[in-house]
């Protein structure tokens, strides 16, 4: 063991000091869409980059409750005020600045190029009449008034049609002159953040900043402001508290768990000097892991480092062994390098194996853990083998261990008389799973987010009460310029009246409304007659009509002034219109795509056939519909399959590199059934309490698996170990094993859905894998122990 | 400008046409048109005048406001056709539109045009909806105060009346009209007044009078009560 020592502890000091350094100038990340999919398609890279660096992204939907109608008015009206002074949002709005006048007035202003009704034969004599006609009947109607004013600026009835075609556009109510959810306890403001939501830090100090502006307008309004309270949601909200909520839990969790490993390492132990050297390997395989996932990714998720840290965990048992078993450190390191290293080294490519098909993982997340975990472990596993034999261990009094070893001499015999139990138990597991597989998987994609339920309601509640339509269906076009993608978006527009017409989708959105394209407007004004010749026309096509010609004058103006308008363009937009617009359009790569959003009929479902049959029969194939909850469940069930694809490959991988080692099937089979009888009771115990299985869930099963394997390999090998070595050996892996519940069991109460998973099924899991392994060991060499 | 921005704005927040009932100011207006009318309209009032004078000298004493409401009240429902004539200043001629009309007490009002085109209006508790699309009343306080004022009179409710008009009465049991002025600067500014005229207990016709002197006339006809 003093060959190399210097050498070897040198490097492994260099290793590490350029893996800090590596670590030092990464790039730590916290999105909410970590475990989206990489690139599964353009659909799902529309979605991405919508719910990554969209407008809905930047949204923050801010809701005032408590107190009275007036006091929650007014203290939004001051919110407003005061957070249009700050330079962090492009966007402040609680419908009182006359949001709806201002968008009103552009389209006014704009009325003849805007309007899809603008059409040569409209400003013809009979068009002009039968125009001038419609909008007289329409002013007949009881209600008709609130044309009255527009009549003689607008008589063919341009705003009429644009204002109708929006109607199905859902929107907040106003009371008291501020945006309120329908049932009028909650004043509601909409904010645009300038910073994209999914960057963290501009999101918080955008948190920060509304949270201080809200409890300043709050004690500006002195006693009727006091019982009011604020809620705040949005994508970037939501990653912000998700980024808090896993810190918080990955930290209160690392510091429960280490210490109760602390705790019990120090009972085993009885002592600091021995237990920081048993620390040493765990430490290591963290720094260099998270330095290799910053080479291979160029940057760490955060949620990374909570998982990764618990999933080499399992680094902690390799000290565990090293120590316990080696026994007398003096003469004890070499034995143990012969007697239980080559083992050690077996359960580290097992679970090598096991993790490597994580790294081949669709999602971002899950293929960084693969890599931190299998570079964590390898690197705690050859610190253990290489390093801490070569540190001056002088302090290891050996506690006397024997007590602990003779358990098994009375445990042993009875668990391996168990092992027909454990055979029924796989058996009835599997029953039960086979009765259930349709109910094993959650296929939702909340299922796996971070955020908790209460989030993901608010958010749901504050988006319906401000009309912001849940993302359910949409079209899209995408074209190599922003005028090419709206060019194409015109064409669908009539088509989807139609549809809306025929009551086969409620109603639509489109950006053309507010920014058609050049070619559209150029057309659109080209039907504009002049002056003189519309004066002409006017004049003939009043006759019939209660009017005379001279009363549109204010027409005839407008018209002219429209007819030398230059087309507008995205950058002629005012703020309030284009951050609709924007909402509407997504710039990824090279190309430009619209987004239709499509609102469901009564019926509250779209038809895809009936609406893809219409574009079909209009020749419009280039146009993609898609149904977003259900394109973002049908993907995720997609990867619970590849999830599952690769767990299957990588216990294959197990089995094959067990066979090519041992070269004995019933060595392997006995190897296996206890990890694969521990996974399937795990598993089954969740089905029969009614929870559905995540993607989370099944990376911990094959925890279960990597963890379980150096159990059963060391029960495997135990029948050849005189009497010492087996007792030290069920000793090491007892301890191992409450040290990996002790890592793994605080998870499953850490509040945080994922994180609660993953522990509630390796805790479990690994204590089962060990009793099962010891039940299975060969029953011969419970004989000979027995008789010895 | 400002009542033409003012109804931009209302028009915005309604975002359907023909939705509001509310009775905007027009600048519009154009004095020329009328007058022959106007100076009628004034002798026929002035006539009226002068005989409910008369008639409430003789009649105050047994019929009042109480009575109307109580009377009106003991009608719980009735459908009827309706014909809404409207003088608007800068048309030539007055508009008509006609069709049928529907109120069940205390808060459900139909109306459903058949000419010059088919349109349902339905007002339902605080909802009003106009071919399928809904506004809240509530977020609209003029239209809730001119939609309670014809809801106040079929269903005999003085005080949702008073919440919103100073209430006259003229006339005798069997021929009245009950003038409406309301106190709510908001509807103050659109609206001059609102007269009901009715017979017993059926209500006959409704007279809306603009602050800029358009008005209209929605006469009801074949009252029944089922």
């Amino acid at each position: 063991m003093r060959k190399f020592r210097w050498f070897i502890l040198g490097m492994w000091l260099a290793i590490l000091l350029g893996a800090i350094g590596i670590i030092i100038s990464t790039k730590f990340e916290s999105t909410l869409s970590e475990f989206l999919p990489k690139s599964p398609g353009v659909q799902q890279e529309i979605l991405n980059e919508q719910l990554r660096n969209g407008v809905l992204s930047r949204k923050i939907l801010v809701g005032i409750e408590g107190g009275d109608a007036v006091a929650r008015a007014r203290i939004s009206a001051q919110m407003v005020l005061d957070l249009g002074k700050t330079k962090q949002f492009e966007f402040v709005s609680n419908g009182n600045a006359g949001v709806s006048s201002k968008i009103y007035s552009y389209l006014y202003t704009h009325r003849y190029l805007l309007s899809a009704a603008t059409r040569p034969q409209l400003f013809s004599v009979k068009g002009l009449h039968d125009a001038i006609e419609r909008t007289l009947n329409v002013l007949a109607t009881p209600g008709g008034e609130s044309v009255e004013a527009l009549f003689p600026s607008d008589p063919t009835g341009a705003m009429i049609g644009m204002v109708k075609g929006m109607s199905g556009m859902p929107k907040p109510r106003v009371r008291d002159g501020v945006w309120v959810s329908p049932t009028g306890n909650t004043a509601l403001l909409l904010l645009q953040t300038r910073f994209s939501g999914s960057d963290s830090d501009a999101q918080q100090q955008a948190i920060v900043t509304i949270k201080k502006i809200f409890s300043l307008a709050q004690t500006k309004m002195g006693k009727s402001g006091k019982n009011t309270s604020l809620q705040l949601t949005g994508v970037g909200v939501i990653a912000v508290a998700a980024r808090n909520t896993i810190v918080h839990a990955a930290e209160w969790m690392s510091l429960i768990s280490g210490t109760l490993i602390v705790m019990l390492l120090l009972f085993v132990y009885r002592s600091v000097a021995v237990l920081a050297f048993g620390l040493i390997p765990v430490i290591s395989g963290v720094i260099v892991g998270i330095a290799a996932v910053s080479l291979g990714f160029g940057r760490v998720y955060d949620i990374t480092l909570g998982f990764g840290t618990a999933l080499i965990g399992e680094a902690v048992d390799y000290s565990i062994y090293f120590f316990v078993q080696a026994g007398r450190v003096a003469t004890g390191a070499e034995l143990w390098v012969k007697t239980y290293w080559p083992i050690i080294r077996l359960g580290v490519f097992t679970s090598v194996i096991g993790f490597a098909s994580l790294l081949f993982s669709n999602l971002p997340g899950l293929s960084q853990l693969g890599l931190y975990a299998i570079t964590g472990l390898l690197t705690a596993a050859g610190v253990t083998r290489f390093v801490l034999p070569r540190l001056p261990l002088r302090h290891f009094k050996e506690y006397d261990l024997v007590r602990l070893g003779d358990i098994r001499l009375d445990v042993m015999p009875m668990l391996s008389s168990a092992r027909w139990v454990v055979i029924s138990l796989a058996v009835i597991a599997s029953g039960i799973l086979v009765v259930h597989r349709d109910h094993i998987w959650n296929h939702e994609l909340s299922a796996l987010s971070p955020v908790p339920k209460a989030d993901q309601l608010l958010y749901a509640k504050l988006r319906k009460d401000m009309g912001i339509p849940d993302a359910g269906h949409l079209l899209v076009v995408s074209g190599a310029t922003l005028n090419r993608a709206l060019e194409k978006a015109s064409k669908i527009d009539p088509l989807l009246e139609q549809l809306q017409a025929s009551g086969i989708i409620g109603g639509f959105q489109t950006p053309t409304r507010f920014l058609p394209s050049v070619g559209s407007q150029v057309e659109r004004r080209s039907a504009l007659p002049p002056e003189n010749i519309l004066n002409a026309r006017l004049g003939e096509a009043v006759r019939g009509l209660p009017v005379s010609a001279s009363l549109f004058s204010p027409f005839v103006r407008e018209l002219e002034r429209e007819r030398r308008l230059t087309p507008l363009t995205y950058a002629d937009l005012p703020a309030s219109i284009r951050q609709i617009v924007d909402s509407m359009l997504v710039h990824h790569g090279q190309e430009w795509s619209v987004l239709l959003p499509v609102i469901a009929p009564p019926s509250g479902r779209v038809d895809p056939k009936a609406v893809q049959a219409i574009m079909a029969q209009h020749h419009v194939d280039d146009v993609m519909f898609v149904d977003v909850s259900g394109a973002t469940n049908t993907l995720y069930y997609g990867y619970i399959r590849n999830g599952l694809k690769l767990s299957l490959a990588g216990v294959l991988g197990i089995i094959v590199l067990l066979l090519v080692v041992f070269r004995s099937v019933t060595r392997v089979i006995r190897i296996m059934l206890p990890l694969i009888a521990a996974v399937l009771s795990v598993a089954a115990g969740f089905v029969v309490m009614g929870v559905e299985l995540n993607i989370m869930n099944l990376i911990g099963l094959m925890l279960i698996v990597a963890v379980g394997s150096n159990y059963a390999l060391f029960f495997d090998r135990s029948g050849q170990m005189n009497e010492e070595s087996s007792s030290r050996t069920l000793v090491s892996l007892v301890i191992a094993n409450l040290a990996t519940v002790s890592g793994f069991a605080p998870l499953a109460f850490s509040g945080v859905p994922v994180l609660q998973a993953i522990g509630a099924t390796v805790a479990p899991g690994v204590i089962l894998a060990l009793l099962f392994s010891a039940s299975l060991v060969e029953r011969r060499k419970v004989i000979v122990q027995q008789t010895l | 400008m400002s009542d033409e921005c003012r109804q931009l704005e209302l028009h915005a927040a309604i975002t359907a046409p023909g939705i509001s009932i509310l009775y905007p100011g027009s600048l519009l207006f154009r004095r020329r048109l009328y007058l022959p009318r106007r100076y009628a309209i004034g002798a026929v009032l002035a006539f009226f005048l002068a005989a409910s004078l008369m008639t409430q000298a003789v009649y105050a004493a047994d019929w009042n406001i109480t009575q109307l409401m109580h009377a009106l009240a003991q009608v719980k429902s009735g459908h009827a056709s309706f014909v809404e004539t409207k003088y608007i200043g800068f048309l030539d001629k007055p508009i008509q539109s006609s069709g049928n009309m529907r109120f069940v007490s205390p808060d459900m009002l139909e109306m459903h045009t058949i000419k010059p085109s088919d349109q349902v209006m339905l007002v339902q508790g605080d909802v009003l909806t106009i071919d399928k699309h809904a506004i809240q009343l509530e977020d609209h306080p003029e239209l809730l105060a001119f939609v309670d004022s014809i809801r106040g009179v079929l269903a005999g409710n003085t005080e949702l009346l008073e919440r919103y008009f100073t209430l006259s009465l003229k006339g005798e049991e069997n021929s009245w009209s009950l003038t409406l002025v309301p106190k709510q600067n908001d509807f103050a500014k659109l609206i001059k007044h609102i007269s009901v005229g009715g017979i017993g207990q059926m209500v006959r016709s409704i007279e809306i009078v603009k602050v800029n002197h358009d008005w209209s006339l929605i006469s009801i006809s074949n009252s029944s009560s089922p």
